[in-house]
């Protein structure tokens, strides 16, 4: 009977794909949460009604995270106080548990600390990777395709720490900290290029000009894998609904 | 345990799956209703006050 019980909440709880009406309307619910809950990020100043939409949304947060966490085994595909746990670490889980944490504002809203904690926020949108099936397929796109992703993020990692330390060394008045020497790099590499640091000396130039160049190719890369991967997903779900 | 269901006149069997199916469709939809009201009163207040 519990176990029904148990099976039947996780069911309402999963994105609907029947016309189940209770799992519909749950669906609904949350993504009105989650929508609601993001207004207060566009909302300069300090606003009453902000301080229910953060106690409304956060509980029904809490709620949704108690029933997920009740109901992992069945998402985890196996029953056993592991799956709980397991399920603690997954991507979309840590997610929900920092869409939570502006709750803990509402208690201190003296200490200006605390405030810190306000953009945390803008993790509620996370939530709704669940809800969207084209959300779902980029998702799972990303992860077929993270090791190379990963492996074109740490060239681009040693080339801006590099290149931030030779311009540090050469450029010495242009860059107070290390931390703007890296700024620098990486406004270059990715070819936003602000302005607001130019370098001066003929080598500080030349290799601002490479990082531009770099980053074209920087660009081009991770955009080439995931469109190469995600057009592979797209045929292989075409192929699967016409058979 | 056994399951209590009731029967009606004209024999349907009612488990009371329906009216719980319904409750939850209506606190949703209330607890909804009530978060856009929420939001849209929260950006109102930010332009006019």
């Amino acid at each position: 009977m519990i176990e029904a019980q148990k099976r039947r909440i996780y069911e309402i709880l999963e994105p609907s794909t029947t016309n189940d009406i209770a799992s519909k309307s749950y669906d609904f619910l949350l993504t009105t949460a989650v929508v609601v809950g993001l207004v207060p990020m566009t909302l300069k100043h300090e606003n009453p009604l902000v301080v229910w939409i953060d106690i409304v949304t956060s509980l029904l947060f809490i709620f949704d995270y108690g029933l997920r966490l009740y109901t992992a085994d069945y998402k985890m595909g196996y029953k056993s106080i592991k799956a709980h746990i397991a399920y603690v670490f997954t991507p979309l889980a840590i997610f929900d548990v920092l869409s939570i944490i502006p709750i803990i504002t509402l208690f201190g809203r003296g200490f200006a600390s605390l405030s810190l904690l306000r953009p945390f926020r803008v993790f509620r949108a996370a939530k709704l990777v669940r809800y969207s099936k084209s959300m779902v397929v980029i998702a799972n796109v990303i992860r077929k395709v993270r090791k190379q992703l990963g492996a074109v993020f740490v060239l681009v990692m040693v080339y801006i720490v590099i290149s931030a330390m030779l311009m540090f060394q050469l450029e010495p008045k242009l860059f107070h900290t290390f931390f703007d020497a890296l700024y620098w790099a990486t406004i270059s590499i990715t070819t936003i290029g602000y302005g607001d640091i130019s370098p001066v000396t003929p080598l500080g130039r030349v290799i601002t000009m490479l990082s531009a160049l770099m980053g074209m190719a920087v660009i081009a890369l991770p955009t080439g894998i995931i469109t190469a991967s995600y057009m592979a997903e797209i045929t292989k779900k075409k192929t699967k609904y016409e058979l | 345990m056994a399951k209590k269901v009731l029967i009606h006149d004209d024999g349907i069997v009612d488990s009371g799956k329906t009216g719980r199916t319904v409750l939850f469709v209506v606190i949703c939809a209330v607890i909804s209703i009530g978060m856009i009201l929420l939001g849209v009163g929260a950006i109102g207040y930010e332009v006019l006050v």
